[in-house]
């Protein structure tokens, strides 16, 4: 399995709780290759870090989204997670598991989306300690001494 | 019989040539005429689309992902649909240098209207004070072109500032959400109407509710935005295949008018165009000439015909365009319904907010959010993806947006010119707009009232969502050549014949000496079509 196959894979899991078809993830690795998303690989070495964390599982994947999103939202790991979601948009049985109303009426709704805001501010700042170091060291790197 | 030459096939010109056409002449009429794909599976809906193609990215996304809509893009909330593309696809000839103005160009077989969301609303006699004809006069038109094209509206508390016409049919059923938001009107209509001066009601739509003239009643497939693949919300292309089906109209396609000549006696004897396919250039004698290419292609033309014949660089004042802003809201009631793609997806329900000054009239839109893509928007939530789609999926039925429309004034200090020195030593059309005094305090003020009566019908704007849109971004250009009861240069008279050259006609918006809030596509249908039948 490549790379690009395991990313397609733990993104789609992380956007949808499973694993899409073939044909998705297919086309997914498609896109990523022709350049839609960014140049291949990432010029920046914090931008490889953050998709070499992203791929990892489901959460280091919504926990470097989540830094993503506040701190350099046009990375490239962003930009192929929104690829993701738009190729997985354009069909029909994914669409219904991304756009389907959580039940139990609207109190536990609120409930699920608070509790899914509380866990995402957790993981900022998780990933605020262990992932702006990093950038900043990296930075300092490539700017090389002097 | 006279032959007369027309430029560009968009909403005004195809009208003109019709009702031209159908009073007896003969018209030729110049075009670049791009083309779009055919409708693909045009029986099936939104969700079909992407149950039944193989490869559904291709049409929802573009061939090559073009359409997906990344954080640093500058799309505003949506992208634009792959199968349109061919209406902004640009002419290498046509080039412009544009100052506090992001102006858009169609050089597509039914012009810019082929993208439009099919609103039409007539002025009133207040908007139309500047203009040389009142309502009354302009009714008869308003009614021909909407039995010619059909149109639904109802006689509701909009009618006091959109008038009733003829030909009008029976509105749309009404989403889910836009029944909820009349519903919302109907029980606070007295705070609304008398204590914000708010008004609610049917859009009034360029679209079927019954099969006629070989296209069919709106089925609901939700793919509007898409391009109404049954033809059910009028284009202009439709016009335009209506008038080739004439024996006495020409079509010449794939042709670029950059200028006409014209002799000492201010008579215009030939018209010049360029083939796209790299011929020669070429020229035309012509009788009568009728610009409808749009306010800044026809006043380009204008310029370079001008410039070419005596050197001489011109500036048109006036140039105008709807200031938008875009006002995203929820309706907090709906938060956990699920939302139906099945619908009429562009706004059916308008606002109107009455200022003291009869003609400053701010008309909305409303739109409330069915069949849209979701990543533009939930790319904006301020948490990771799969919180914000968890947040969107329950917030989507109560999703909605507010395209806010304010009027313009002509200004000197907007206008359109020629830089005779552009790329490759073309001349290019150089548009420059300044924003008027005061619009900013204009704009606050209106938001606030926007957000209030938004409000009392049960819904909240997000803070920070909203989105004042570039001048040039609403596509209602207009004023370069108004039209003038005194025989002043670069004015055009009642009838829209030209003060400077005797056989030239404009029928596009560069005559309008005012622009009310309203869209205003109907309304240059309706004018093209009573120059035709009244100077012809």
């Amino acid at each position: 399995m490549t790379s690009l196959d395991r990313e397609g894979r733990v993104f789609s899991r992380y956007l949808l709780g499973a694993v899409a078809d073939d044909a998705i993830l297919d086309t997914y690795a498609a896109a990523v290759e022709s350049g839609s998303a960014g140049p291949l690989p990432e010029p920046a070495a914090f931008e490889r870090l953050l998709t070499r964390i992203a791929r990892i599982s489901p959460l280091t994947t919504r926990t470097v989204d989540m830094y993503a999103r506040h701190f350099c939202p046009a990375a490239p790991v962003r930009k192929r997670l929104i690829l993701m979601l738009a190729i997985l948009e354009s069909h029909a049985r994914p669409y219904a598991v991304l756009d389907t109303v959580d039940g139990g009426g609207r109190a536990l709704v609120y409930l699920r989306i608070g509790g899914a805001a509380i866990s995402s501010l957790v993981l900022l700042a998780l990933a605020t300690v262990f992932l702006s170091p990093m950038r900043l060291v990296l930075a300092a790197r490539r700017a090389g001494p002097g | 019989m006279a032959t007369i030459t027309v430029v560009g096939s968009g909403a005004s010109g195809v009208h003109f040539a019709l009702t031209a056409l159908q009073r007896g002449h003969r018209v030729r009429m110049l075009d670049v005429g791009k083309t779009g794909p055919a409708p693909v599976r045009p029986e099936d809906s939104f969700t079909q689309l992407k149950q039944n193609l193989a490869s559904p990215e291709d049409y929802l996304l573009g061939r090559d992902f073009e359409s997906v809509v990344y954080p640093d893009a500058s799309s505003e909330f949506y992208g634009f649909p792959p199968g349109k593309d061919y209406i902004f696809e640009p002419v290498p000839q046509y080039q412009v240098e544009a100052r506090e103005f992001a102006p858009l160009s169609s050089f597509a077989r039914g012009g810019l209207a082929q993208a439009w969301t099919g609103g039409s609303y007539p002025f009133n006699d207040a908007e139309l004070s500047e203009f040389p004809f009142d309502y009354e006069d302009l009714a008869p038109f308003y009614g021909a072109v909407a039995g010619r094209i059909g149109m639904t509206g109802s006689a509701d508390d909009l009618a006091e500032f959109i008038p009733m016409h003829a030909e009008l049919s029976d509105p749309l059923r009404l989403d889910p959400h836009s029944v909820q938001l009349m519903q919302a009107y109907a029980r606070r209509r007295d705070a609304l109407r008398d204590g914000q001066r708010c008004h609610l009601g049917h859009a009034r739509l360029a679209v079927l509710n019954q099969d006629r003239d070989g296209r069919s009643a709106c089925a609901y497939l939700g793919r509007c935005l898409w391009g109404c693949p049954i033809h059910a919300l009028y284009t202009p292309q439709l016009t335009l295949d209506e008038c080739r089906r004439h024996p006495d109209f020409e079509y010449v396609p794939d042709v670029y008018v950059s200028h006409f000549t014209f002799g000492d006696d201010r008579r215009i004897d030939s018209v010049c165009f360029e083939r796209l396919d790299g011929g020669e250039s070429e020229s035309r004698p012509v009788e009568t000439l009728v610009l409808a290419a749009g306010a800044l292609a026809s006043s380009r033309m204008y310029l370079e015909s001008i410039y070419r014949a005596t050197g001489r660089v011109e500036r048109l004042t006036g140039l105008m365009d709807n200031r938008q802003v875009l006002m995203p809201f929820v309706n907090v009631g709906r938060i956990g319904t699920r939302s139906d793609p099945d619908v009429y997806q562009y706004n059916q329900v308008a606002m109107g907010l009455e200022e003291d000054a009869p003609e400053e009239y701010v008309h909305c839109l409303v739109t409330t959010l069915s069949t849209a893509l979701i990543h533009p928007i939930v790319q904006g939530v301020p948490f990771d993806l799969k919180t914000s789609l968890r947040l969107f999926k329950n917030v989507h039925a109560a999703l909605g947006l507010v395209n806010v429309n304010l009027h313009d004034r002509r200004r000197d200090e907007s206008y359109v010119t020629l830089d005779p020195e552009g790329p490759g030593g073309r001349p290019r059309v150089v548009v420059a707009y300044s924003t008027p005094e005061g619009e900013s305090r204009r704009l606050r003020a209106t938001m606030k009232r926007v957000k209030r009566a938004l409000r009392t019908l049960g819904c909240i704007v997000p803070p920070g969502m909203a989105h004042v849109r570039p001048m040039g971004a609403s596509v209602h250009y207009a004023g370069t050549l108004p039209m003038s009861e005194s025989a002043e240069p670069r004015t055009v008279a009642p009838d829209c014949r030209s003060h400077d050259f005797e056989n030239l006609y404009l029928v596009d918006g560069a005559t309008f000496p005012f622009l009310p809030a309203k869209n205003i596509t109907f309304t240059l249908m309706a004018n093209a079509t009573r120059v035709a039948e009244t100077a012809f």
